[in-house]
């Protein structure tokens, strides 16, 4: 599959088999960020990750999803507007075997879309590790902004470790920024 | 060294039965009720009790109340270390009557100075918007420094504004209180 193409892809329910996956990578990656295993090179049992699944879809407006091209589970995420109806918030992760293969931009063009074209959102804000270059690069791609940065949420490699924030407004995605 | 969280102007004191009901009246206020939500004003001090105790029951987290030195109460802060003895945030509310004394930047340079030299945290987080510009100006003279803009991101007063998320360093408050750190981070 050439870079510039967009896969198809399809979010399903997290069924076992996801959670299982998930469970089994989740060491040291950023998938256990994600479920707020702290530490996380700790990883938590298939029972506790669907727990923690569980507790995240009590939220209003959320959804939690196995993000799947065919039947191969490409990558999980989250989308929700719990807080607020019109900023709401989300984030996706592409298993390390199918990033660089246009995932990322059919993952995020979706949830896009369902922000500012199925629901009332007017900014969607977006936070990834300073050291997430690959991620910073599609944000940029997208259209998305950096607006600043979260400094110290931990350590890492004995250094601090920051969180840089970016945001897309509706208007700026309308506008032709669209994947 | 301290031994309670008593400055000039204010003393900072665990909350009492009676100071719901001027609480619940800072909720009812649009101007004093939080930081980028417009919430319903149907607060009563019921209320308000059951969501401080919550609140207060959240381990390394609290709510107090900021009274004058004779004893008249003007308001709340609240912090709450989301990771515990490494980062913190805070906010407070008060009330309108007693905004451009001091007391206010007296109250948050207390739970700051808690924050820093007791607790040893390395980073002082606080969250506010664009339609209070006076209160992005108030934690710039505490030392705290706009990091990110949330464009657009509410709606106060019949405008879009952005939400502002600020923070202070551990060495940028002991450099700015010409103070010396006796305990260096990782």
């Amino acid at each position: 599959m050439g870079s510039d193409a967009i896969p198809h892809i399809t979010f399903k329910p997290m069924e076992e088999d996801a959670i299982i996956e998930i469970a089994k990578r989740q060491s040291g990656s950023d998938l256990a960020d994600m479920f707020d295993s702290i530490p996380n090179w700790a990883p938590l049992t298939t029972a506790q990750l669907k727990e923690k699944i569980a507790d995240e879809l009590k939220k209003p407006r959320t959804a939690v999803f196995a993000i799947h091209s065919g039947e191969e589970l490409v990558g999980i995420g989250e989308w929700s507007a719990s807080w607020d109806t019109w900023s709401p918030y989300s984030w996706f992760i592409v298993l390390p075997e199918h990033r660089r293969k246009g995932f990322g931009t059919a993952i995020a063009s979706i949830l896009l879309d369902k922000c500012f074209l199925e629901h009332p959102g007017h900014e969607l804000a977006v936070g990834i590790s300073d050291s997430n270059a690959e991620a910073a690069g599609l944000l940029n791609k997208l259209g998305f902004k950096e607006i600043g940065r979260m400094r110290r949420v931990g350590v890492e490699g004995g250094k601090y470790r920051d969180i840089l924030f970016f945001d897309i407004l509706k208007s700026e995605y309308l506008a032709g920024v669209r994947p | 060294m301290r031994d309670n969280l008593q400055g000039k102007l204010v003393r900072l004191r665990p909350v009492r039965e009676d100071d719901y009901e001027y609480f619940a009246g800072l909720k009812n206020n649009l101007l004093t009720q939080a930081w980028n939500q417009r919430l319903p004003l149907n607060f009563t001090a019921e209320k308000m009790k059951k969501r401080f105790q919550e609140a207060n029951d959240k381990p390394h987290s609290a709510i107090l109340a900021i009274e004058t030195l004779d004893g008249t109460l003007v308001g709340n802060i609240n912090y709450h270390e989301e990771l515990p003895r490494f980062s913190a945030s805070f906010g407070i509310a008060m009330g309108r009557e007693h905004w451009g004394k001091g007391m206010g930047e007296e109250a948050q340079e207390l739970i700051i100075e808690f924050l820093f030299i007791q607790r040893g945290v390395q980073v002082v987080r606080l969250w506010t918007q664009g339609g209070f510009p006076w209160a992005v100006k108030a934690a710039q003279k505490l030392g705290f420094k706009p990091m990110i803009r949330f464009r657009d991101n509410t709606i106060i007063d019949g405008r879009i504004v952005d939400t502002i998320y600020m923070d202070m360093l551990r060495e940028e408050y002991f450099e700015s209180r010409k103070l010396e750190d006796n305990v260096k981070g990782p």
